[in-house]
C-alpha cells in the first residue's frame, strides 16, 4: 500500500502525494510541534518538510522504511527553522526561576499530550531544541553542538536549564 | 542518529513517553496550504522544461535548415559541373542549372573571380571556350597586368572599331551581327556563334547580364529565344578568347581585354571589403554537466567577438565572453577535492560559477543571399574561471547528513582551463547596412577536459544574438 503510494508521488501524482500527507500528518505534526512555538508554525515546518519529501522522493530507495526517512527530514527542516529564526530571540525573557518540583508520578501520567506540548512551547527555542534532540530523538551533545552550531558546553547548559524550567512549568501548571 | 540509550531522569521519562502519546486529527486546510506550493514549484518545472524543449526544438529546426540548404547547394554544384562536362565533350547540355535562390552576394575581401561559384553567369557555358592559359587570370592576376604594354596601346582602337561593345541587348531577335560588331582593326569579326574569326585568331563573345539589371542575376540564361529574355545583356569578349588569340595569332594581335572584371574589382573597393568585424553579443547558457538532460536555471553569456575574414566564406574569430553558469549535479558526475568530501558522497549539488570563455573558431559561410547568409562555426575555448559558489545535499545513507542537510561552497578560484571545450554553431545573419548586421546563432558547447574546482564536464547551449561591426 505505502509502496504503491510513493510510487505515485515519485511520479507527481497529486492524488499520491496528498494520500502520502495524510497518512503521515499526525506523526509529522507530533515531531514538529514540539519544536514550534506554535501550531501555525509546526504545521509550516511539516509542509517545508513535505516540500523536500516530494521534491526527493525518487531518490528514495523504497526498500527501506520511510517513516525514519520522513523522521530525519522533519528534524533537519526544524533545525533549518531554528536556525532562520535565531536571531530574533529574547532568550532571557524564558528565563523561568527553578522551584522544586512535586513528583508526584500518578499526577504527572494524568497529564496529556497536548499539555506536554503547550509546556514544551513555552521554553525558550534554543533550550526547546536541545531538550527535544537530546531527550526524545537521542541525539549526543557532540551531535547536537554540531547540528546547531553551539558548544558542547553550551548544549549541556541548555539541557540542564529547559530540564529546570520545564520542572516550573510542570509545578506551576499541576497546582 | 545516535541511540537513544543515556540514562533518563523522571522528567526526561515523562516527556519521552508523553511525545509519542499522540492524537492529532488531520487537518485539510493544512493539505491545502501545501498543495498551493506545490503547485508553484509544478509550474516553475513546467516552465523550465518548456524553454528547454523550445530550445532544443530551435537548435534542431536551425540545424535541419542549414543541412537542407548545404545539400541543396551541393546538388546545384553537382549539377554545373555536369554541364561543364558535357560542354567538354561537345554535347549540348541537356539541363539548366537552377539558380540560387537568391544571388549571391561578392563578400568581403575577396576576389569574386577566384569563385568558380560566383563566376557563374546566366548565358555562359562553364568552361565553354576557356583556354587553360586564361585560368591563370581567372586566379587572381589583373587582366591588365596579363596583357602586354603592346597590346594595351592597341586596346582603345579596337574598342574603337567595335560599333558599340556595351550595347544592351534588349530584344527577342538581336540585330544582324554585322551590323552590331563591324570588322575588326586586324580582321576580327563578330558571327551570330557569337566567335568571331580571322586567319588563326578567333575570339569568342559572351553575353553577361547588366550590371544595372541585378534582378536578372542567376535567374535567366541568355539565348533561350523561345522564352521571353527581356532582360538586357551586354556583350563583350570573352577573356580566354582573347588571350588565347594573343598567344596564338602572328603578329601579335592588337587585342587587349575589355573591363570585365570591373564589377569585382569595385567589390574590392568596396569599404565593405575589409576583412575585420567586431561584433557584441549576448545569450542565455543552459549548462548541464554529466550527461545533457539534467539542466538546472539558465545562466547568461555576454561578451564581445573580434572575426577576420581569410576568403570570402571563411573566417577566423574570437572573442571574450562573460559566462554566468548554473547547472545541478548528482554525486557521480562530480569530483571536488577529496578533502571536502571526507568520505561522505553527495546526493545532488547545484554550482554557479562565473567565467571568462575565450574562443578560437572557424566559420564558414554556408549559403549567401543577398543581404544575409546561414554560416557554421567549429572552435574551441578556454575557461577561466572567476567565482564558483557550490551547493551541497546529501541524503540515503545511514550516519551520513540528511537528505535536506545543506552546505556551501563559494570561492574566487581564478584557474585557467586552456582548451577545455568545443564550440559548434549554426547562424544566421543579416545585414542592416554596409557596416551594420544582426546575427543570430544557436550554439553547443562540449566538453574536451574537466573544469572548475569541482572537476566537472560541462556542457552548454544556448543561442547567442549579437550585432556586429565591418570594419
Amino acid at each position: 500500500m505505502l509502496t504503491k503510494i510513493i510510487k505515485g508521488c515519485q511520479q507527481r501524482q497529486r492524488d499520491s502525494q496528498k494520500e502520502l500527507y495524510e497518512k503521515f500528518y499526525a506523526y509529522g505534526m507530533s515531531i514538529t510541534l514540539r519544536y514550534a512555538d506554535s501550531r501555525d508554525q509546526g504545521v509550516e515546518i511539516l509542509n517545508d518538510s513535505f516540500m523536500k519529501v516530494f521534491e526527493n522522493i525518487r531518490k528514495f530507495d523504497s526498500e527501506r522504511p520511510f517513516k525514519p526517512w520522513l523522521r530525519r527530514i522533519i528534524i533537519n527542516t526544524a533545525i533549518d527553522h531554528y536556525h532562520r529564526n535565531k536571531k530574533v530571540r529574547e532568550l532571557s525573557n524564558y528565563e523561568i526561576t527553578e522551584n522544586s518540583m512535586a513528583e508526584d508520578e500518578k499526577i504527572l501520567s494524568g497529564i496529556s499530550y497536548e499539555e506536554i506540548i503547550d509546556m514544551m512551547q513555552e521554553l525558550s527555542p534554543a533550550y526547546r531544541a536541545v531538550f527535544n534532540l537530546h531527550v526524545i530523538e537521542g541525539f549526543s551533545h557532540e551531535e547536537i553542538a554540531e547540528k546547531l552550531g553551539i558548544s558542547v558546553g553550551t548544549s549541556k547548559s541548555n539541557l540542564s536549564k529547559a530540564k529546570k524550567n520545564l520542572r516550573v512549568i510542570l509545578e506551576k501548571n499541576l497546582m | 542518529m545516535a541511540d537513544n540509550k543515556h540514562n533518563h531522569d523522571s522528567i526526561e521519562r515523562l516527556f519521552l513517553e508523553k511525545s509519542e502519546a499522540y492524537h492529532i486529527p488531520f487537518r485539510e486546510e493544512d493539505w491545502l496550504k501545501l498543495e498551493k506550493k506545490l503547485d508553484v514549484r509544478d509550474a516553475q518545472r513546467i516552465y523550465r522544461q518548456r524553454v528547454r524543449w523550445i530550445a532544443a526544438a530551435s537548435l534542431l529546426l536551425i540545424s535541419l535548415l542549414g543541412y537542407l540548404t548545404f545539400e541543396n547547394r551541393m546538388i546545384i554544384n553537382d549539377l554545373r559541373d555536369q554541364i561543364a562536362e558535357m560542354s567538354d565533350t561537345g554535347s549540348a547540355p541537356q539541363l539548366d542549372p537552377q539558380p540560387d535562390p537568391e544571388p549571391d552576394e561578392v563578400s568581403p575581401g575577396t576576389d569574386p573571380m577566384t569563385d568558380p561559384e560566383e563566376d557563374f553567369q546566366p548565358g555562359i557555358e562553364p568552361g565553354a571556350g576557356i583556354d587553360p592559359d586564361a585560368n591563370d587570370i581567372v586566379d587572381g592576376i589583373r587582366p591588365d597586368e596579363m596583357i602586354p604594354p603592346s597590346l594595351e596601346e592597341h586596346y582603345s582602337e579596337i574598342i574603337e572599331g567595335l560599333q558599340d561593345p556595351g550595347d544592351v541587348i534588349a530584344d527577342r531577335a538581336p540585330p544582324p551581327l554585322a551590323e552590331e560588331i563591324p570588322r575588326l582593326p586586324g580582321g576580327i569579326v563578330g558571327d551570330d556563334d557569337h566567335e568571331t574569326e580571322t586567319g588563326a585568331m578567333q575570339i569568342t563573345y559572351r553575353e553577361i547580364p547588366d550590371p544595372a539589371d541585378r534582378a536578372i542575376s542567376g535567374i535567366k540564361r541568355f539565348g533561350d529565344e523561345g522564352q521571353d529574355p527581356a532582360y538586357p545583356y551586354i556583350r563583350q569578349p570573352d577573356i580566354s578568347s582573347l588571350v588565347s588569340a594573343h598567344k596564338t595569332s602572328e603578329p601579335e594581335p592588337t587585342v587587349s581585354l575589355p573591363a570585365i572584371s570591373e564589377e569585382g574589382l569595385a567589390v574590392l573597393e568596396d569599404p565593405r571589403t575589409s576583412r575585420f568585424a567586431a561584433g557584441i553579443m549576448m545569450s542565455p547558457d543552459f549548462s548541464t554537466v554529466g550527461s545533457v538532460s539534467n539542466f538546472y536555471d539558465p545562466g547568461y553569456k555576454i561578451g564581445v567577438s573580434l572575426e577576420y575574414s581569410i576568403t570570402a566564406r571563411l573566417a577566423i574569430s574570437t572573442g571574450i565572453v562573460y559566462s554566468n553558469v548554473r547547472y545541478a549535479a548528482g554525486g557521480d558526475a562530480y569530483g571536488p577535492p577529496p578533502e571536502l568530501e571526507q568520505g561522505i558522497p553527495f546526493n545532488d549539488m547545484t554550482g554557479e560559477c562565473r567565467l571568462l570563455d575565450i574562443p578560437i573558431s572557424l566559420k564558414y559561410q554556408v549559403l549567401n543571399f543577398d543581404r544575409s547568409r546561414i554560416f557554421a562555426t567549429a572552435g574551441i575555448s578556454s575557461y577561466f574561471m572567476l567565482n564558483e559558489r557550490y551547493e551541497f545535499r546529501f541524503s540515503g545513507y545511514e550516519n551520513y547528513p540528511e537528505p535536506d542537510q545543506v552546505s556551501y561552497w563559494e570561492e574566487q578560484t581564478g584557474t585557467s582551463h586552456w582548451l577545455s571545450n568545443a564550440g559548434f554553431s549554426v547562424g544566421y545573419e543579416r545585414d542592416l547596412d554596409r557596416h551594420w548586421s544582426l546575427r543570430a546563432e544557436p550554439f553547443v558547447r562540449v566538453p574536451v577536459n574537466e573544469v572548475g574546482w569541482a572537476n566537472v564536464r560541462l556542457f552548454s547551449m544556448g543561442s547567442f544574438l549579437s550585432i556586429n561591426y565591418r570594419m
